[in-house]
């Protein structure tokens, strides 16, 4: 069984970052650490265990992202996947998700995969949209927000759940090949190895570079969140800030 | 003639969702209500009953998608019905709600019509002749202003737009038997489970953990915090409960439970939406987190720019002299 899993970096979510003059592009410094997007890595451990149970299961993974989203890549190798295609592009942010999901569905149409795994959302621009996108220009079904995921080899199906809210699932069966986008906490994600990690910086992964400039017309502005509230910071030391907060609470007759 | 508005009603085995009434409000909007011809769809197989209870509450005029095969939500089956209804209305504009039906249909719907896809949008406002959509990234740090081109499928945040006043007067509803064709997805049923956390309705104090927790261990100190108050109760954010530091029963959010306690302690928790949802009726917040950019700092009453680790001990001690006094 062939499975891919489309995976992106991002930056680590207490990141800091500067929002240009102009409010059109998001920079962050260059010392940034940069991670899997953690829906994705769900994605990616359901795949490596999906693998555990099936024999002859080959993980790929592919990733549209600058030079630096090959960490990303490495990583995925290390717990477990078997190829790892990088697509190239240094101005990945400007790529619209549409735009990314054609790129991918071409990637899709030239490997052979069953099941195409996928987070539901990404962590830094929380479109949720790729897996449906991707889905339709594949002409497959999908399901997305899965929070558990069975696959039948012999009868090439897959029984899926998914999340409506924390109370309320639907089940739902669909036939191979088929994409899922998993909800975050269906499983717990692995940590690569030391002698794993050493082996997969050894590893090949194929780069592909993008030439296409991004025809997204849409332009963005970026800005803080305003505050709704008038907050009161407390700046002093840790004693002085909880005698504060204490002084608050009691004023207010919470405490 | 005006361009057309379309809203996708949301529904459970027939139960409309809030959400999708939220959605109504959109056509009551000023600039709104009368740049566009609005009309809203559902989808189902006995949905006559929910599409009139939706036209007579919004006045709007509802189009009733029924197909046997639609008896059950598959983002294939209600796709294709939701394509029915485009080809139909040929809208300028589509609105579905950002929740896990809404977000399984909306992006594909954008592709199969050649539309753009604007989502998780939290605030809709008119200028210069444009829709501007305010959305957020980054866990909420960082809002992103999109003027919607057109035409455009919009995904709006539950919550974020105030449910729709009664109408005056009640929408048509117009039934439509569509082919659908075979479908090759199998939906199954809904099942509702009985979760824990009920006691977070009725608690007066939450401490709420999240993210910036870290460990197990930390929770030790919410709890901790908790005791200081007769009434209280622990809860979470998602991330909380996807880490194993609260059971999901007790998640606060769009996905969780909608609380409302006197005092809320959003500890390590960044401030998402998807957490706000769940917490902004909260009358007093106390924030705490290491991260000064967190965008929780922005909702709170008093915020203290620490670790939990730190701060938190350092605070229940503080009391508790206090009260030995």
């Amino acid at each position: 069984m062939h499975i891919l899993v489309f995976i992106k970096q991002v930056p680590h979510g207490e990141s800091p970052f500067e929002i240009s003059k102009d409010g059109h592009t998001i920079q962050f410094p260059s010392n940034t650490s940069y991670a899997i997007n953690s829906y994705d890595e769900y994605a990616l451990e359901e795949a490596l265990i999906l693998a555990e149970i099936i024999p002859d299961t080959v993980i790929s993974v592919a990733t549209i992202g600058p030079k630096k989203a090959e960490t990303a890549l490495r990583r995925a190798l290390a717990i477990g996947a078997h190829h790892a295609y990088h697509y190239i592009a240094e101005n990945a942010s400007v790529v619209s998700t549409f735009e990314k999901a054609e790129i991918l569905a071409e990637h899709a149409k030239s490997h052979p995969f069953d099941i195409i795994l996928a987070g539901s959302m990404s962590e830094d621009s929380a479109h949720a949209a790729l897996g449906p996108m991707l889905a339709a220009l594949l002409d497959i079904p999908w399901a997305t927000h899965i929070m558990k995921l069975e696959v039948n080899p012999a009868e090439k199906s897959i029984r899926a759940q998914r999340e409506i809210d924390v109370s309320t699932r639907q089940s739902i069966t669909l036939p191979m090949p088929a994409l899922i986008a998993v909800q975050s906490g269906i499983n717990r994600p692995r940590y690569p190895s030391l002698s794993n990690t050493l082996r997969a910086k050894k590893q090949e992964i194929v780069e592909i570079l993008l030439h296409r400039t991004s025809q997204s017309n849409a332009k963005s502005r970026f800005h803080l969140p305003h505050r709704t509230k008038e907050t009161h910071m407390l700046t002093g030391s840790c004693e002085e800030n909880a005698r504060a907060l204490y002084e608050y609470l009691h004023t207010k007759s919470l405490l | 003639m005006k361009p057309k508005a379309c809203i996708i009603i949301e529904h459970i085995e027939g139960n409309i969702r809030e959400c999708a009434f939220e959605l109504a409000s959109l056509a009551r909007m000023d600039h709104l209500i009368d740049r566009y011809d609005w009309s809203a769809a559902i989808a189902g197989n006995d949905i006559e009953n929910a599409a009139a209870l939706f036209a007579e509450k919004t006045g709007i005029h509802v189009i009733a998608l029924r197909n046997d095969s639609l008896e059950r939500f598959s983002g294939e089956g209600y796709l294709r019905a939701y394509e029915c209804a485009a080809r139909e209305v040929v809208p300028e504009i589509v609105f579905a709600s950002h929740t896990p039906l809404g977000c399984d249909i909306a992006p594909a719907l954008a592709v199969k019509r050649g539309m753009s896809f604007v989502s998780s949008v939290q605030k809709i406002a008119f200028s210069n002749e444009r829709i501007m959509a305010t959305r957020e990234r980054c866990n909420g740090k960082i809002r992103e202003d999109i003027v919607l081109p057109v035409p455009t499928v919009c995904t709006i945040m539950p919550g974020a737009l105030p449910a729709c006043k009664h109408a005056e007067t009640s929408g048509r509803v117009s039934v439509r038997n569509i082919d659908i064709g075979k479908l090759q997805s199998l939906p199954g049923t809904i099942t509702h489970s009985l979760t824990s956390g009920a006691e977070l309705t009725n608690a007066e104090v939450i401490v709420s953990a999240g993210r910036g927790v870290g460990t197990p261990q930390h929770m030790e100190h919410l709890r901790n915090l908790a005791s200081l108050f007769p009434r209280s109760a622990i809860g979470g954010s998602r991330a909380a409960c996807d880490m194993g530091l609260v059971d999901y029963g007790f998640q606060i959010g769009m996905t969780g439970r909608s609380v409302s306690p006197k005092l809320y302690f959003a500890c390590g928790i960044s401030g998402s939406a998807q957490h706000i949802a769940g917490m902004k009726n909260a009358r007093a917040i106390v924030a705490i987190n290491r991260d000064k950019n967190a965008p929780i700092f922005q909702i709170a009453d008093v915020g203290v720019v620490d670790a939990i680790e730190r701060f938190v001990p350092v605070f229940v001690d503080l009391v508790g002299d206090k009260k030995d006094l």
